[in-house]
């Protein structure tokens, strides 16, 4: 157990090192560079002194060493844009995109899961097949189009909550103005029921026809029984990883949902750094948003491995 | 280099190894894809959808021509059913129902396009790495992962600010992260083909390694790579619309549908509906439909690998 958690850290860690490396270079490739920062106007002298100054006149090597080393050390520069740290925006920006995600992504499991067991006991019936087409419909609906409706619908139409994310500096600001909450909360669960719903019901018909539902069903078990009493453990397995391997698929959802409503989160910063070009910002985001992905991945199969035996011995 | 051992080999069950296949055979299987997926009703119905569409963005602006390139702004935001605009003016006095002509266009022909790039280089990526295996595998697949940890927006905003938008760099910078998955799978069948009777004949008999790779492995992967360059397409269109969403696709007054929600976004408050559902529905419905047909070509080819 032990050698296997250590061979999936080291992997991880060596896939964090690929990104920082791959986001590296790629940022190198900013068109403009400095003149782009400093506008149409700047002097060859004044573009000159804020390269040196960035240290973006020495090779890319040592460039990458420099902010590795200060990454390490939880210096990632300074935003070029704002007049702040990038870690500080971030630790200012992280919690709430956590809170957005955290909070949309329980709803959906728990939604997902009691639709997936619905479908999977009506598997094959008008109910299901008509529950499988909308999620695929909703699957298929791009996050934006998704918050863009329930705007149309709950804010413009019926007034019932507001388009704007709550403003808040702190946490408890956020759920202080928890109305306005809902329909980003509401936009990410409902892209993401569609897919979590539709594994959960492929593994809940798996196990309902195995060896051992049958056996509790041949001991007088009702159906109620079986479902919640042996198959709904067996379920949960697979959607432990699945939550796993979600994460990147979230964080970019959670990106979408909060430009299309305000919300003051990491993606929104990520987003205006990109139509800024604000490069340091660009890269902190990337490399924390990814380590975050990465632990979330190691994580799952970690506790993968801890629910059902057969993995560890068998990789 | 010495020929790998075969566990993952198929044991022999008196069926004709697939390597021996005469000509005809393989076309008739061909046939039975095709025989297959023809039963699918749902795959049929969205492929004459995507026709339909199709002919509606590219025909259709011969039969209901508008001026797509000047602003006219003293017919702004017009109601659908607005004499000469059917579906209504947008916030810039574009006909809308030219503009969602135009609008997919584009994203019919950039989602493509990145998905075939996408496939080609995934594929050719996937199977040299597979079949060589080794450091160069190695390597290979961990910048793959490494890239594939950057959540998919992010990656995509990433690129997007580092080029000009236009219609090539779009579909390079869409291909670019679609290619990761493509690599993958097809990895995984190069891994499994390398093994194969067939490939161990090829080479004893002095089929050099890039010639193995290109004229066995590719073409016995054929099947994983078509159902796979589908969905490409779908996943491709949504990329795309969500980069123009954010505004970083296409400078007006060029667009596609996600830069046409874009632009309906600014009025959302003023109710004009009409700029949100068209091009909303219409990228929903191209996605579900090429979803469904990736769907019915899975299980065609399914069939066949049963029937082998």
């Amino acid at each position: 157990m032990i050698g296997y958690i250590a061979r999936r850290v080291v992997q991880a860690v060596l896939v964090v090192f690929v990104v920082t490396v791959v986001v590296f270079i790629l940022l190198h490739q900013l068109p403009g560079g400095v003149r782009s920062m400093l506008g149409k106007t700047a002097t060859p002298q004044q573009v000159a002194q804020l390269t040196q100054q960035l240290g973006l006149d020495k090779p890319i090597p040592v460039q990458y060493g420099k902010w590795l080393g200060g990454f390490l050390q939880g210096n990632m520069g300074y935003s070029i844009t704002q007049n702040q740290s990038v870690a500080s925006l971030i630790a200012e920006r992280l919690p709430k995109t956590l809170v957005l995600t955290g909070l949309s992504l329980a709803i959906a499991v728990l939604l997902a899961i009691v639709l997936g067991l619905l479908q999977a006991v009506w598997r094959n019936k008008a109910v299901d097949y008509v529950m499988t087409f909308v999620a695929f419909v909703f699957y298929a609906t791009p996050t934006f189009f998704m918050g863009l409706i329930l705007v149309l619908l709950f804010a413009v139409k019926w007034h019932l909550f507001p388009a704007q994310a709550p403003q808040a500096t702190s946490i408890g600001g956020l759920f202080a103005a928890g109305s306005g909450l809902v329909l980003p909360v509401a936009t990410l669960v409902l892209v993401s029921v569609a897919l979590f719903s539709r594994y959960v019901r492929a593994s809940a018909v798996d196990e309902l026809t195995e060896d051992y539902a049958r056996t509790a069903r041949a001991k007088g078990a009702g159906e109620t029984r079986v479902l919640f009493g042996h198959v709904l453990r067996n379920v949960l397995i697979p959607v432990v990883t699945l939550l796993g391997l979600s994460l990147p698929w979230v964080f970019s959802g959670a990106l979408v949902v909060e430009s299309v409503f305000n919300y003051p989160g990491m993606g929104l910063l990520f987003w205006q750094a990109a139509v800024q070009h604000d490069y340091p910002i660009l890269l902190g985001v990337t490399v924390i948003i990814s380590v975050a992905t990465v632990i979330g991945s190691v994580l799952a199969d970690i506790t993968y491995a801890v629910l059902d035996p057969r993995v560890r011995y068998s990789s | 280099m010495i020929v790998p051992e075969r566990p993952g080999a198929e044991p022999h069950d008196g069926a004709v190894p697939e390597s021996y296949a005469s000509a005809p055979q393989r076309g008739r299987r061909w046939i039975a894809v095709v025989g297959v997926f023809a039963q699918n009703r749902l795959a049929l119905v969205s492929a004459a959808f995507l026709v339909l569409f199709a002919l509606f963005c590219f025909i259709g602006p011969l039969v209901h021509s508008t001026d797509q390139v000047h602003t006219n702004l003293s017919i702004v935001n017009l109601q659908p059913g607005s004499p000469g605009h059917v579906l209504g003016t947008d916030g810039q006095g574009y006909d809308q129902l030219g503009r969602l002509m135009i609008g997919g266009q584009t994203s019919l022909e950039v989602g493509v396009a990145a998905a075939l790039l996408a496939t080609l280089v995934g594929a050719l990526v996937g199977a040299f790495s597979g079949f060589f295996g080794g450091v160069a595998d190695g390597v290979i697949m961990r910048c793959v992962d490494g890239m594939l940890a950057i959540p998919t927006v992010f990656l995509l905003l990433l690129l997007a600010a580092i080029v000009t938008p236009t219609k090539t760099t779009l579909v390079v910078i869409v291909a670019l992260i679609s290619w990761l998955v493509t690599a993958r799978l097809v990895r995984g069948e190069a891994l499994m083909l390398r093994t194969r009777d067939y490939v161990a004949a090829a080479r004893s008999m002095g089929s050099t390694s890039p010639r193995t790779v290109l004229r066995h492995i590719v073409p016995n992967s054929l099947s994983v790579i078509v159902v796979n360059a589908t969905f490409q397409v779908a996943d491709a269109i949504l990329v795309l619309a969500t980069l123009s969403y954010l505004g970083l696709g296409l400078a007006p007054p060029q667009t596609d549908l996600g830069g046409m929600l874009n632009d309906g976004m600014n009025y959302v408050y003023n109710g004009t509906w009409w700029l949100i559902w068209p091009p909303g529905v219409a990228i929903v419905a191209i996605v579900v439909a090429f979803n469904f047909i990736g769907d019915g070509m899975r299980d065609a080819f399914e069939v066949r690998l049963q029937r082998r």
